[in-house]
């Protein structure tokens, strides 16, 4: 029982609180309203009733709190999906439209200029394809260069024509090399290190040697293997050790994943950020909570997710891998987004699980969420594991009304478990995945599998059936048990439920 | 013998001739020697109690809706069949203690807490020479486990306040306690306009809202709490409490420039310190004097039933 307002609160929540203290307090309710209320069981227009005085009234507030099960397990714990409107999913049809649109353009941009300039345009000035690079080299290299090749067009053989650049796929990692003779080669020795060169050292380099200069080459090459890409351009332009490595689709990896809320309900238009080698990306959640990150640079990310009314949700150390698909299940809690949980060690899957759905909310997530990772990198549990570390983390309960309940997040939420329509249940046991749940009149059911699938036990005797209210469920293991009922009854088993004695 | 793994077979109900029937039948009532009549008595007292049921119709689909079996568990328990509280004690007994803990967070206090709900369930205390028994204000609207948790809640407020009332200033000096700073009846008021704009925009709120905003801001619940009370998901909880902040602070903004302030102005005083923002212990001490009324007033009840 509280008598002041906290002072931690900002100045608007005491502002109201302040304010809210001060209502007038009318009539109690009896016990039996209140009880109803927390069992839902209330006509609309007692709730509503009810709930006037229980916003005015702290006593009440308070006892109708202290009067809940520490287990949660009174209601049926709904959710809802975010409210979608279809204004929202026009403009956001149209938006996606656009950028596709926009993306298409870009990337087809360089194929326009590639295809409408004259092969000798494409031959002479070798700085159309540099001003493609994101390498820029300095304006006095690009005139010797220029230099060169004005002063050489003619003395080109026909046969060694220089390769039309179809349009460009990747950043370039091979680099051209003139010498003497005129020979053009490709060349990939230490591409990491060169392209890092800042252009002030290419600079120092071409002074000494114009060979040296790194000359950008648009990567020719269909989306094909690469075998096939290589012996194609091996054949069509005679170049010797031709080992581009340009491909960043094949070269980098992508990371993907769905963020849901503690129900399991999808969070549209969360805001998701990788912060790895090469920076920061962001992402967007679609409707059903996916996001993707493409051509990411292998290495370790840190992905954090932030949604409006949740607390953001920052995992370290996820492993993207060389021509792997990494997929993340997060899952947002609420609260606001100020607060941020840390997780180290991400629950990532790579491609052999990514077919599946990579974030299900009742057998694989839970798993996920507790695995401990090595480096970021985690190996699949078989099935089987899943599903034993599964039950060990399910905890089950029966409400107040005799419905079977389960929780998947160590009691925090509760869902109903469908077990036989409208019995009445008062007594629950589990032995890791497998439930037993008993009720009125003898009602006797068993899961074998946390739940998914139940079957009715019928105890009996030779002379007796089991037909009193069962009030306790025991199992010393899976074998031995024992069931009480109403009427003072104990019947056991030794065999898992297929025979029973009575006492 | 038996038979496992059977397919799940609903038993054959038989049809009642009669709604009433069909809830006798439920309630299981001729296992304590409960006529149908006095069943029958009983739903009507209920239902004219309540004053939700005016038609026929009305008055079936509200029994319908009732804990008959626990109904008259409880009933019989008041009137003194021992079959009944051979049921209800091996249905609740062990059920009642560990919810008194779970209140009181203490075993010698729970134990203490359920004896005393207990006494009052079994009826020790006698009034015109009749027996009170707690039992029988029970009507059947929530589970009996509900109620008696409930029950066990308000017993247990109203203790903490009898409590707190009778420790006297020697006894908290000797336990320690240090003396509290007199917390000014008044505080600093506020601007006047800014009360009435907030007690405006907070009356224009749907009861639910209301209710939201106390148990967040006044009482500090979790959202787990407070969407364990209402029966949805904490993260419907989450959200509410952000669109309702922002549309109050909105709405406050709203009533200060219809009173005459500047948006500026506004702003201004919604921003300003409310450290010292009015907390009524008057309305308080009110309040705990309705309590006791109101733990009075279960046993009227059940006075004015046995």
């Amino acid at each position: 029982v509280k008598e002041r307002v906290n002072p931690a609160m900002d100045g608007f929540k005491k502002l109201v609180s302040g304010r809210l203290w001060q209502q007038a307090v009318g009539q109690h309710p009896d016990v039996d309203l209140l009880t109803a209320f927390a069992e839902n069981a209330l006509l609309d227009s007692e709730r509503v009733q009810l709930l006037q005085h229980l916003g005015a009234c702290k006593d009440c507030r308070e006892v109708l709190y202290l009067a809940a099960p520490a287990s949660a397990a009174v209601q049926t714990v709904l959710s809802f999906p975010p409210k979608r409107h279809w204004v929202v999913f026009r403009w956001g049809t149209l938006a996606v439209s656009v950028v596709i649109v926009g993306a298409a353009v870009v990337a087809k941009y360089p194929v326009f200029r590639a295809h409408t300039q004259s092969p000798a345009a494409m031959t002479a000035p070798m700085s159309n394809y540099i001003n493609m690079s994101e390498e820029k080299v300095p304006t006095e290299v690009e005139k010797m260069r220029d230099a060169r090749s004005a002063a050489q067009p003619a003395a080109t053989p026909a046969g060694k024509e220089r390769p039309q650049a179809k349009h460009m796929t990747a950043r370039p990692r091979a680099r051209m090399e003139f010498d003497d003779s005129d020979q053009i080669r490709l060349s990939t020795g230490a591409l990491a290190q060169q392209n890092k060169k800042s252009p002030r050292e290419d600079f120092a380099i071409a002074g000494r040697n114009i060979a040296e200069l790194p000359v950008i080459v648009a990567d020719t090459r269909p989306s094909s293997p690469p075998a096939a890409s290589k012996e194609e351009a091996k054949d069509k332009n005679d170049f010797a050790n031709l080992d581009i490595v340009g491909d960043e689709s094949r070269a980098k990896g992508n990371l993907g994943g769905r963020i849901l809320d503690p129900s399991g309900a999808a969070i549209t238009n969360a805001k998701v950020t990788a912060s790895g080698p090469t920076g920061a990306k962001t992402a967007t959640s679609d409707r059903e909570g996916k996001f993707a990150f493409d051509a990411l640079t292998p290495g370790q990310y840190s992905i954090k997710a932030e949604a409006s009314g949740f607390k953001s949700s920052e995992i370290r150390q996820v492993a993207v891998l060389d021509k792997k698909t990494s997929t993340i299940g997060v899952r947002l809690e609420p609260g606001t987004a100020a607060e941020t949980v840390e997780v180290s060690g991400a629950a990532v899957s790579t491609n052999e699980i990514a077919a599946a759905p990579a974030v299900d909310a009742m057998s694989g997530y839970v798993v996920a969420q507790k695995q401990v990772v090595e480096g970021g990198l985690q190996k699949v549990a078989t099935n089987s594991q899943q599903r034993a570390k599964t039950a060990a983390m399910l905890q089950w309960t029966l409400s107040p009304t005799g419905e079977v309940q389960r929780s998947l997040d160590l009691g925090k939420t509760w869902q109903k478990v469908s077990v036989a329509n409208g019995t009445v249940f008062q007594a629950l046991f589990a032995i890791g995945a497998e439930i037993w749940v008993g009720g009125k009149a003898g009602a006797l059911y068993r899961s074998l599998d946390s739940g998914q699938t139940w079957s009715r036990v019928l105890a009996s005797t030779a002379d007796r059936k089991l037909t009193s209210d069962i009030t306790r469920i025991e199992f010393a293991d899976q074998d031995n048990g024992s069931v009480s009922t109403a009427n003072g009854e104990v019947w056991s088993t030794s065999d898992g439920g297929h025979n029973w004695r009575r006492k | 013998m038996s038979a496992i793994d059977q397919p799940i077979a609903e038993p054959s109900v038989e049809r009642s001739p009669s709604p009433l029937g069909d809830l006798y039948r439920k309630s299981k009532a001729s296992e304590f020697g409960l006529a149908p009549e006095q069943f029958a008595a009983t739903l009507d007292e209920i239902a004219s109690k309540c004053g939700v049921a005016t038609s026929l119709k009305q008055k079936q689909e509200f029994c319908s809706r009732l804990f008959v079996e626990d109904l008259v568990l409880a009933r019989m328990c008041a009137a003194g069949n021992e079959r009944a509280w051979e049921v209800f004690m091996l249905r609740f007994r062990e059920k009642l203690y560990d919810v008194a803990r779970q209140i009181t967070r203490e075993e010698s206090a729970g134990r203490e807490l359920a004896d005393s709900v207990y006494a009052d369930l079994y009826g020790t205390r006698t009034r015109e020479g009749e027996r009170v028994c707690k039992l029988n204000s029970y009507s059947g609207r929530g589970s009996l486990e509900g109620w008696l948790r409930t029950v066990l809640a308000q017993e247990y407020v109203n203790r903490y306040r009898r409590q707190r009332r009778l420790v006297s200033l020697d006894e908290e000096s000797e336990e320690g306690t240090q003396h509290a700073a007199p917390i000014a009846e008044v505080a600093a008021p506020l601007d006047w306009r800014l009360e009435t704009a907030t007690d405006d925009a907070l009356r224009s709120l749907p009861a639910e809202d209301r209710f939201v905003l106390a148990s967040y801001f006044l009482d500090q619940r979790t959202l787990a709490q407070i969407a364990r009370a209402l029966s949805v998901h904490e993260s419907t909880i989450s959200r509410k409490i952000e669109k309702l902040t922002k549309e109050l602070r909105k709405q406050i903004l709203k009533n200060l420039m219809r009173q005459g302030m500047s948006r500026r102005q506004g702003e201004e005083a919604m921003s300003a310190d409310v450290r010292d923002v009015g907390v009524n212990i008057r309305a308080s001490l009110t309040q705990d004097t309705v309590v006791a009324a109101f733990s009075e007033k279960g046993a009227k009840a059940g006075e004015g039933e046995s």
